[in-house]
Order: C-alpha cells, then sequence, then structure tokens
C-alpha cells in the first residue's frame, strides 16, 4: 500500500507575499528551519537546496511549480542522515490561501512511497518548522 | 485555542482523530464504518474538527481526503511545557508504563 500524505495546516495573521518570502529568502529560512538558507533561482527544474551553516546541504530538490505568491512544489530529499539519503525523492507543496484577515498555509508532503524513514521523521518535524515560520512572519509583521 | 479544546472534549471526535492518525486521507464514508453514528453525524464532528484547526482537507477528485494536522496541538504543548518539562513529563508516562507493564505480567 502506498504511504498516504502528511497534510499540516497553520493560520498566519499575514500577507500571502510575507508568507511566501518567509519559505523563499534564506534570511528567513535560517530562522526557523534548523538554521538552513534556502538556495534556488526558482526557475522550473532548478535545484533547491537548503543549506547548512558549513554549506553542506540538509535538504535538496528540484522547482516543479513555482508560482509566487501562492503555490510552491519541489521534490525532496533528506540529505542529513544516510540512511534518509539513499531514499527516493519525495515531494513537498507550500499552497498559501488567502482568508478575511490571515492566510492559510498548508504544507503536502507526499510521494513518500520510496522514502519510509523521511516519513517518520518529518511527521514529526514539519508541525515546529511551520509553527516557527508563522511566529518569524508575525513577528515581523 | 477554545475551539481546539471545544473540539477535544467530546469522545467522538477524538476517536475520530485516533482514526485519521492511523488512516491518513480517509474519506468521510470510510471514517463512518465502524462508529455507530450516522454520516451526518460524522460530517458535524468532522466540520467542528476542521473548524479547530485539527483535520485539515484535501480534495482529490470528488474524493474529500481528512488529515489529523497536529500544528494546533503543538502549539498548546509549546505554550505549556518547556522541553526540560517535556523530557521529565515523558520519563514518568515511560516508568507508568513500565511499572503497569510488570504488572499484568505477574
Amino acid at each position: 500500500m502506498s504511504l498516504p500524505a502528511l497534510v499540516f495546516e497553520i493560520e498566519i495573521k499575514s500577507t500571502p507575499e510575507r508568507i511566501w518570502e518567509a519559505i523563499t529568502s534564506p534570511d528567513l529560512t535560517r530562522r526557523y528551519f534548523h538554521d538552513t538558507a534556502i538556495r534556488s533561482d526558482w526557475r522550473n527544474g532548478s535545484k533547491v537546496v537548503w543549506e547548512n551553516p558549513d554549506g553542506t546541504s540538509a535538504s535538496e530538490g528540484e522547482v516543479i511549480e513555482c508560482e509566487p505568491p501562492c503555490r510552491l512544489v519541489t521534490s525532496w530529499s533528506s540529505l542529513w542522515a544516510p540512511e534518509l539519503a539513499s531514499e527516493t525523492p519525495s515531494r513537498v507543496t507550500w499552497e498559501i490561501e488567502e482568508r478575511a484577515s490571515s492566510c492559510l498555509l498548508r504544507l503536502i508532503h507526499d510521494k513518500l512511497e520510496g522514502a519510509r524513514k523521511t516519513h517518520d521523521v518529518v511527521k514529526n518535524g514539519w508541525p515546529g518548522i511551520i509553527e516557527g515560520l508563522r511566529a518569524c512572519v508575525e513577528a515581523a509583521a | 485555542m477554545d475551539e481546539v479544546f471545544r473540539a477535544l472534549a467530546d469522545p467522538t471526535r477524538r476517536a475520530l482523530l485516533d482514526r485519521l492518525r492511523d488512516e491518513p486521507g480517509a474519506t468521510l464514508g470510510e471514517l463512518c464504518e465502524p462508529l455507530e453514528q450516522t454520516r451526518q453525524a460524522v460530517s458535524k464532528h468532522l466540520g467542528v474538527l476542521e473548524q479547530a484547526g485539527l483535520v485539515a482537507c484535501r480534495w482529490i477528485g470528488r474524493e474529500k481526503h481528512h488529515y489529523l494536522n497536529p500544528v494546533p496541538l503543538v502549539e498548546i504543548h509549546d505554550r505549556w511545557i518547556s522541553k526540560f518539562a517535556a523530557r521529565n513529563a515523558r520519563r514518568l508516562l515511560e516508568l507508568r508504563r513500565a511499572l503497569e507493564e510488570k504488572e499484568e505480567e505477574r
């Protein structure tokens, strides 16, 4: 049986543009994403790297869809541990939905069929990351 | 946060969250099966859970899939339980589990 998707939602009192910036700007990801700086030119097919402070990659992927400020889809390979790095890439989707006075950020991590260990690790990791993202965006407001 | 506690105050809704933890992506039809409740009642409970942010939904074609969204629970945890306290609380829970298992073996 295929592994079902992981879906996380969080309400953020901010604008889609600010949330988009928090997802795609290295200065901001460093504050909430395990000290990693995100790097990409955001063209379809381009590489995305979540870079550790020492310059190594914590995670890598490829841009699949990039529609600022509402939707970003990338593939995902966890490189921070050898047993995760050997798994096949999965997929991460960020969706930002504007509400009356806030936004709903939805993170979907799927295509995890070949990445069971990644599934078990990120299941517990994402809530803390998007909670950190919310705090980071709302503090800047 | 009031909505989260209100949603959690009902045993059927907690049972639904247990189901979604074990079967992420379940549809309304699938969730109705073992519960002896009408489709409308289960649908209403899911609505309360959605409103509280505890259940995230995703449409795939015509089917609505439901997922346990742990983010509001993490917020509650972080608000009252520091990292240090979490470690100690977990150790106590593990101790209780170990003692209760021993008791059952007798």
